[in-house]
């Protein structure tokens, strides 16, 4: 088998990281180019993302060729289009294992990834980094505390996780719904 | 890392291509074969008249049987491609809804990979996704591979 380059789809999450390890180890294997790919979405300010995909490209160069790209709009849309553009033989994505309301609301890019990708795709959940590396697993936010700020909250996820949740869902909806201006960065 | 994949097959040519695509991955590993036949419901076979029941009830093992056998003989040849590039492969039919039936055998393996083609051979040809790869996508505890 020849893949000519493997491609990896960040969002500099945790869940994403073990994602590029598997990406990083797959180029390798097959002496292909490494793709690393940020798509910043439409409403949201990524200040920082060029800076983030250089440590990025840094940490993940070693014995690999790897060519970064920045892109701002619809994500799973981006992806899969430079993966045509470049003729890509695999994309390795990470899944944030949203359930319930906040994956009907925020939606899964993995899953939008694997529908429209020309090529097979590797998605990497975080409950693989459980499964294939006790060692190196995130340890569980303590009880007592938020689970996305790890703040003090008796909830699971603190009053204002939840708005921001929202708000981000909200704005997002609304951004999405007004037409011409899609795609165009905040 | 140490690859123990599970690969689901169904007879489609999608889940032949995961298959080849599998077993081109290095390092090989280990990996477990799965076939998932779901079985035939006959559900108001009680109120036909008994030498019917008889007939259809006959007509529907034999089928059974049949795709059991399909069933075997796809993923023996799966086995093979497998064994042939260095893996250490074993195979399984089960029987059941295959997504749940896929996400058991994952769990039995301990498999940290789940290699599924991305569309079978039910439902609609232009759908871009099967039920059984988005499925295995959100709920599968370790990593999927879709191969299209």
């Amino acid at each position: 088998m020849n893949i000519r380059g493997v491609l990896f789809a960040t969002d500099f999450s945790l869940a994403s990281s073990q994602a590029g390890q598997m990406a990083r180890d797959m180029a390798r294997t097959y002496g292909a180019a490494l793709h690393v790919i940020h798509v910043v979405p439409p409403v949201t300010d990524a200040a920082d993302a060029s800076a983030k995909l250089e440590r990025l490209k840094a940490k993940l160069g070693n014995g690999v060729q790897v060519e970064t790209e920045l892109r701002t709009g619809r994500v799973a849309r981006h992806i899969v289009d430079y993966a045509r553009e470049h003729g890509i033989g695999l994309i390795v994505v990470g899944t944030h294992g949203r359930t319930g309301v906040s994956r009907v609301l925020l939606g899964s890019v993995a899953e939008a990834v694997v529908r429209l990708a020309p090529c097979p795709v590797l998605t990497v959940s975080p409950a693989t980094m459980v499964a294939s590396s006790p060692a190196t697993a995130p340890e569980a936010p303590p009880a007592g505390r938020c689970v996305v700020c790890a703040r003090e909250t008796e909830e699971l996820i603190c009053e204002a996780c939840r708005a921001k949740i929202r708000g981000e869902a909200l704005e997002h909806k609304v951004e999405e719904e007004r037409p011409g201006r899609r795609g165009l960065p905040a | 890392m140490a690859l123990r994949a599970v690969l689901g097959l169904d007879g489609s040519a999608h889940s032949r291509r995961a298959g080849s695509f599998l077993a081109a991955l290095k390092p090989a590993g280990r990996a477990r074969v799965v076939r998932v036949v779901e079985p035939i419901r006959l559900s108001s076979i009680g109120l036909l008249p008994a030498p019917v029941r008889v007939r259809i009830l006959g007509e529907a093992s034999r089928v059974a049987a049949a795709q059991r056998s399909a069933a075997r003989r796809e993923i023996e040849a799966a086995v093979a491609r497998l064994k042939r590039a260095g893996w250490r492969a074993t195979a399984e039919v089960r029987q059941g809804v295959p997504l749940d039936e896929l996400l058991k055998a994952v769990r039995a393996a301990r498999a940290n990979m789940l290699v599924v083609g991305a569309r079978g051979v039910g439902g609609v040809a232009r759908l871009l996704l099967g039920s059984v790869a988005n499925g295995a996508v959100r709920h599968a505890p370790c990593a999927v591979l879709v191969i299209r």
